[in-house]
């Protein structure tokens, strides 16, 4: 797929906010579902992809060309991973999972899901349903008695960081 | 509280739970009905102990005390370049991490229970009604203490040197199965649909004549057992009166795997144990002792002192380059301590299998 010439193939992707990022084809292709666009010669001119805000897109961006530039070692992408994750906080992280789901990019959807679970690890109840936008529907009763059939789990718990 | 609600589809909420530990997990329960059903689902627990062996590549470790006379208690630590061994109590320091982690629960000992361990596999363990006739069996999650309770309905009797056992994985229907084997016969339990396979002959290539040696070794699922044949006449190229069988957790047969390459006769022993997250072959030749790290083909071997079979399954490490073999100075005759890959595991963790409930119909003690 790469251009005959033996210049490599820019594509343009445009985020829902209307931004424009040019990026290099052979690292655009590691989300299938800009490959698939390719593959099917619609990727003449500008991909619109319309789940992606220009914030995070330009954050997938980086991990596609920063990713790409790695030989085939998968230690060394492993590390690139964690570093490229390490200073995220969970709204950035959320809004890459919605995104990586969207571009159908597996690897950066499985580290960016182990990523937020190793967030949510160690908080409260109240956090996880505030972050994830859940409402209780547990009558206090029920939810008195889900939480004393797991007692033990509810030693070891961060206090809240986002109040 | 201010927060932009996003939308997490349904699958993407399953994908990042399937990362969390069980502790966690149970903890969320509490979120909402819909991820309390998520996280009890059948399913998702399938998919959980996927991921769980994708992420720790069975390179966590935890221990786990057979002692006959002090309380059985779980100790694990995430294992990477090495340990030590303290007492009974203080069992492992990461040297890399520098910690010791306590055991996530206490777990008393059930005296209902032959204390010895059957098998183990996933953070799961086999054990026993302990009265001589007895054919009920009790399939523990170590991690969380609960358990469900079996009994065979074939006639096999449980013989301390004669019967086998072992636990494997089938993919095929996301169920865990026990075997039991005594020698010309082995039967298998489904353990989440609660049914026996009919009772099969282990054939005659498979002539189990004297005790498959040690415990059935479990790795990612599969299973494996060293056999000691009768030397057969046949046998031209004398490899020996030991062979490596796997079990083939959804055709439930026995399979004969390729013994490893120079493992010719006489072999003075020969067992299967864990290194590394590869199942390791350990091998007792003229004297000379190795160990080949690996499955099947891809055997790698390596030069080092083997601990020897009488004293249980001492453990061993590699070194960090993973050029030679090292002893760990302790051993389970001694310590009543296995060392085991260690895995988040939901499987038999609800609480309908719990002890307490069990107590309150028999009043023990």
């Amino acid at each position: 797929m790469a251009a005959e010439t033996g210049t490599p193939t820019t594509l343009t992707l445009k985020s829902n906010d209307d931004e424009l990022f040019s990026v290099a084809e052979s690292a655009a292709i590691l989300s299938v579902t800009i490959r698939n666009m390719v593959e099917d010669g619609c990727a003449g001119g500008v991909i619109p992809l319309d789940n992606v805000d220009g914030k995070t897109l330009a954050s997938v961006i980086t991990y596609m060309n920063g990713i790409s530039a790695i030989p085939a070692d998968e230690e060394k992408k492993k590390s690139y991973r964690d570093k490229f994750l390490s200073d995220k906080d969970f709204e950035t992280l959320a809004d890459m999972v919605l995104a990586a789901n969207y571009l159908n990019m597996s690897c950066l959807m499985d580290a960016v899901s182990a990523k937020i679970a190793q967030v949510m690890e160690k908080k409260s109840v109240g956090w996880v349903r505030r972050k994830f936008g859940i409402e209780n529907d547990y009558t206090p009763e029920e939810e008195a008695a889900v939480k004393e059939e797991h007692k033990w789990t509810f030693e070891g718990v961060e206090t809240d960081d986002d109040n | 509280m201010g927060e932009i609600e996003k939308i997490f589809p349904h699958d993407i909420v399953e994908q990042i739970l399937s990362n969390l530990p069980v502790k966690s997990l149970f903890r969320f329960k509490s979120v909402c009905k819909s991820w309390n059903s998520t996280i009890s689902d059948r399913r998702f627990v399938g998919l959980h102990i996927e991921q769980s062996r994708r992420s720790s590549g069975n390179q966590d470790i935890f221990f786990w005390g057979e002692n006959f006379y002090e309380d059985q208690r779980l100790y694990w630590c995430r294992h990477h370049l090495g340990w030590v061994y303290r007492s009974n109590d203080k069992v492992a320091v990461t040297k890399k991490r520098d910690e010791f982690l306590e055991p996530k629960i206490k777990f008393n000992v059930v005296r209902t229970l032959d204390p010895v361990v059957l098998c183990y596999c996933d953070g799961l363990a086999l054990r026993r009604f302990p009265r001589v006739n007895e054919k009920r069996y009790a399939l523990f999650n170590l991690l969380i203490g609960t358990y469900i309770e079996f009994t065979c309905p074939y006639p096999m009797r449980h013989d301390p040197h004669k019967t086998v056992y072992g636990i494997c994985f089938d993919e095929s229907t996301n169920d865990y199965k026990v075997v039991i084997i005594d020698r010309m016969h082995y039967a298998v339990y489904h353990c989440m649909s609660r049914s026996w396979s009919p009772m099969q002959e282990t054939g005659d290539e498979f002539p189990w004549r004297r005790m498959i040696h040690g415990k059935g070794v479990s790795l990612n699922g599969n299973l494996f057992w060293v056999l000691k044949t009768e030397e057969l006449p046949e046998d031209e190229d004398k490899s020996g009166n030991k062979e490596i069988v796997g079990f083939d957790p959804r055709s439930e047969k026995l399979i004969k795997l390729p013994r490893p390459k120079n493992t010719k006769a006489p072999l003075l022993w020969m067992y299967l144990t864990f290194l590394e997250g590869d199942l390791c072959l350990c091998i007792n030749q003229n004297n000379h002792q190795r160990i080949k790290v690996g499955v099947e083909d891809a055997w790698r071997e390596f030069e080092g002192e083997l601990p020897l079979p009488k004293q249980g399954e001492e453990d061993l490490q590699l070194t960090p380059q993973y050029e030679t073999v090292v002893k760990v100075g302790y051993s389970t005759t001694t310590t009543g301590y296995y060392r085991l890959p260690y895995l988040e595991n939901l499987f038999f963790s609800e609480r309908e299998h719990a002890l307490k409930k069990k107590k309150k119909k028999k009043n023990y003690n």
